[in-house]
């Protein structure tokens, strides 16, 4: 088993370099749990971080839809991914969804099979993770399964991540920063950094996640473009606004 | 059977016991039942009928491709080529006559030459076969009603002394139009085979078809597969040879009591290796929702394409791209025969600053936009997952005008610890509808949530509403 990867889905230099625990060069299945309901989007965010982007097909339950929306294609492509790749399919039960992944997992070309599921998945078995395992293995696919609202079961995954959202380092003028998450590490088969926990920040210059001290991220990162365009031919009057001190220009 | 005409019940159609009894169509219930005090009458339904004539049509397709409704109670059958799979017309008709007799019909046929000719030939004379060039001789003597111009004309025509078609034909046409219009002459000529005319099939012409008719009905299903299978192959290698790739195939199996079953399917890309079609078919018989059963055996299955494309041989390149395209494509097929069309998507950018018509999700047989997603640092940031409709909430904001200060979503209160606004989004006044003007905000709660909310409205007659769009990461 390759420990390195073609992709880089951190960044070089980074503080923390993770690359036994990140995808070998194809044919492995990563699971990724979302700590909470509440972090469902989190999760999703931290597989298309973790995949190559390329080929995708993605299969989703349709409860997954429901309970945190659908795809949205500009922001897949601020996540790094070209929408017009992607293929998706949204389906009832997470019998279909499986028997979609496994399809898609079989076939060349695909770069990376996302497998999202919501609940307790009875069908998603060791015996299914294995079957998706195999097919992976022969077709050189990424495989990430994405569990929303579930807890962990015995599965023949390469790597278990559990992701939970954090608050983002607040830019100046009181704006929202770029998606922070606690990654933990819950299991691997080929790294003695078990049940380490990470916190990762979303790189939106290099269109990578990039490992952060926690510290790091209460202090400010800079900003990364106004929001209205600047006058051009008046001064440039600055407001302040009271209270909630939002930012204009 | 009878319908309610002209303000009385009256007959519309009668069996052949009525008729020796002299009764007719058009006589009123009232008169019927004093001629024959028993009569059984039942109502006309005529869209049962229509329904029952197509189903008979789609079973005449073992024949002919082309077959056409004629009117209310008439079916054309365009036998043109297909004669001799038979052993020659007579023979045909005699096999059409015997399967549809066996199947408890009654009917009355004949062919000609010309679709009006048979027509006329079917409905006003007992002649059945009429050999080409002989169609003016075998009509001379039929009444002028068979024009079926209306009691009018046919009154006229009558009065006229032009009592036959003959009499009719013997006329020079140009009085004939100056009198009775062109509709009429143009009639005559085509029921006299001077003029020709082609059927509008109900069915479309497949572009290709392949065919195996069995001697003895089939009913075993795996020798039906393979039947089917060995149909694939010959319709592949014709494929080959025209240098065409299948959209659209259609499989057709005629069952022996006359039930058609057809099955349907659809490739992403032009298709013709037989293997892969062999495996779709093998996935759609599958997975029907009500599956294809033998029951008393088929005794032919048809093969069509419905829609085809130019597909030259694919060369492959040295590092094997090709392959993947193609293995690629074979999977969205697969899923979709799977999975119905509607479920297999794909984004399609949309050219307009709207949220939700920017970017749609369209099935992946609808080919989508050509513009290209905005990837730069510039873009504005955009949630990974949106709620279409928009979902409701409450909000409390410092300033009327201002971000959310805490709002409750789902029944959860999410307290606003960073708030990024407001973009104004206006709706597109070119469409029509009169949205109000939308102002979106980022907002992040305390637990690192990050939505995309908006409130919609101005602050004038009505209280702006808030609404949650989306997620982001």
């Amino acid at each position: 088993m390759p420990l390195t990867s073609i992709h880089n889905p951190y960044a070089p230099g980074a503080e923390e370099s993770a690359s036994v625990e990140r995808f070998p060069s194809g044919g492995a299945l990563h699971e990724i749990f979302a700590a909470r309901a509440a972090d469902a989007t989190a999760a999703t965010c931290f597989a298309l971080g973790l995949v190559k982007p390329g080929r995708v097909l993605w299969v989703r339950q349709e409860l997954a839809q429901l309970e945190s929306g659908a795809l949205y294609a500009p922001g897949l492509a601020t996540l790094g991914h070209d929408p017009s790749q992607v293929v998706f399919l949204v389906l009832r039960d997470a019998q279909s969804v499986l028997q979609a992944g496994l399809e898609a997992a079989r076939t060349k070309g695909i770069s990376a099979v996302l497998i999202e599921l919501w609940g307790a998945a009875k069908p998603y078995t060791l015996t299914a993770s294995r079957k998706l395992i195999l097919a992976a293995k022969a077709s050189g696919t990424q495989l990430c399964v994405i569990h929303h609202a579930a807890t962990p079961a015995p599965s023949a995954a390469e790597a278990r991540w559990q992701v939970k959202r954090l608050p983002s380092r607040v830019m100046a003028g009181h704006a929202p920063g770029w998606p922070a998450f606690e990654v933990t590490l819950l299991r691997h088969r080929s790294s003695a950094r078990m049940g380490q926990v990470w916190c990762v920040e979303w790189n939106h210059e290099k269109r990578c996640f990039e490992f952060r001290k926690e510290h790091a991220l209460l202090s400010t990162p800079p900003l990364f473009k106004p929001v209205v365009s600047l006058p051009v031919f008046r001064k440039i009057p600055l407001y302040r606004a009271a209270g909630s001190a939002l930012r204009f220009g | 059977m009878v319908e309610k005409q002209r303000g009385a019940l009256r007959l519309l159609a009668c069996d052949a016991l009525a008729r020796a009894a002299g009764l007719r169509p058009s006589l009123t219930l009232a008169e019927a039942r004093a001629i024959v005090p028993s009569l059984h009458v039942g109502h006309m339904d005529l869209a049962a009928d229509h329904a029952a004539l197509v189903k008979i049509a789609m079973a005449c397709d073992r024949f002919t491709p082309m077959v056409a409704l004629d009117g209310m109670d008439g079916l054309l059958l365009d036998i043109t080529g297909c004669t001799h799979l038979y052993g020659g017309e007579a023979a045909m008709l005699g096999h059409i006559t015997g399967w549809l007799s066996a199947r408890h019909l009654t009917l009355k046929y004949a062919c000609a030459g010309t679709p009006d000719c048979a027509h006329v030939l079917a409905r006003f004379s007992t002649i059945t076969d009429v050999g080409p060039g002989d169609e003016a001789s075998a009509v001379t003597q039929l009444p002028v009603k068979a024009l079926e111009a209306g009691a009018e004309t046919t009154q006229a025509l009558i009065r006229a002394g032009l009592k036959s078609l003959g009499d009719l034909a013997s006329r020079p046409s140009q009085v004939l139009t100056a009198r009775f219009g062109a509709t009429l002459s143009t009639k005559l000529r085509r029921i006299m085979g001077q003029e020709d005319i082609r059927l509008t099939p109900i069915r479309p012409e497949p572009e290709l078809v392949v065919e195996q008719l069995f001697a003895e009905p089939l009913r075993n299903m795996d020798m039906v597969k393979a039947a089917l299978d060995r149909l694939i192959e010959a319709l592949c290698q014709k494929l080959q040879s025209l240098d065409q790739g299948g959209r659209a195939f259609e499989a057709s199996f005629f069952r022996a009591d006359g039930a058609t079953r057809r099955v349907n399917v659809e490739s992403a890309q032009a298709l013709r290796e037989a293997k892969s079609l062999c495996l779709l078919f093998a996935l759609r018989l599958e997975t029907l929702a009500d599956p294809l059963e033998a029951g008393f055996g088929f005794d032919a299955i048809r093969l069509c394409i419905l829609r085809s494309e130019t597909l030259s041989q694919n060369q492959r390149q040295l590092d094997g791209k090709v392959e993947d395209e193609r293995s690629e494509a074979e999977l969205v097929d697969r899923l979709v025969i799977r999975f119905g069309r509607e479920k297999v998507l794909h984004f399609s950018a949309q050219d307009s600053h709207d949220p939700l018509r920017c970017a749609t999700s369209v099935p992946v047989s609808t080919p989508a936009a050509t513009i290209g997603w905005r990837q730069d640092s510039e873009a504005l940031p955009r949630p990974l997952q949106i709620f279409a409709p928009p979902q409701p909430i409450e909000v409390m904001a410092e300033v009327p005008d201002g971000p959310p200060m805490r709002f409750r979503w789902r029944k959860m209160l999410h307290q606003v610890r960073a708030a990024e606004g407001p973009e104004r989004i206006e709706a597109e006044w070119w469409r029509g509808g009169d949205r109000s003007p939308r102002d979106y905000y980022r907002v992040e709660d305390e637990s690192g949530g990050r939505f995309w909310v908006f409130r919609e409205g101005l602050f004038n007659a009505h209280m702006p509403r808030w609404f949650m769009q989306g997620m982001f990461a």
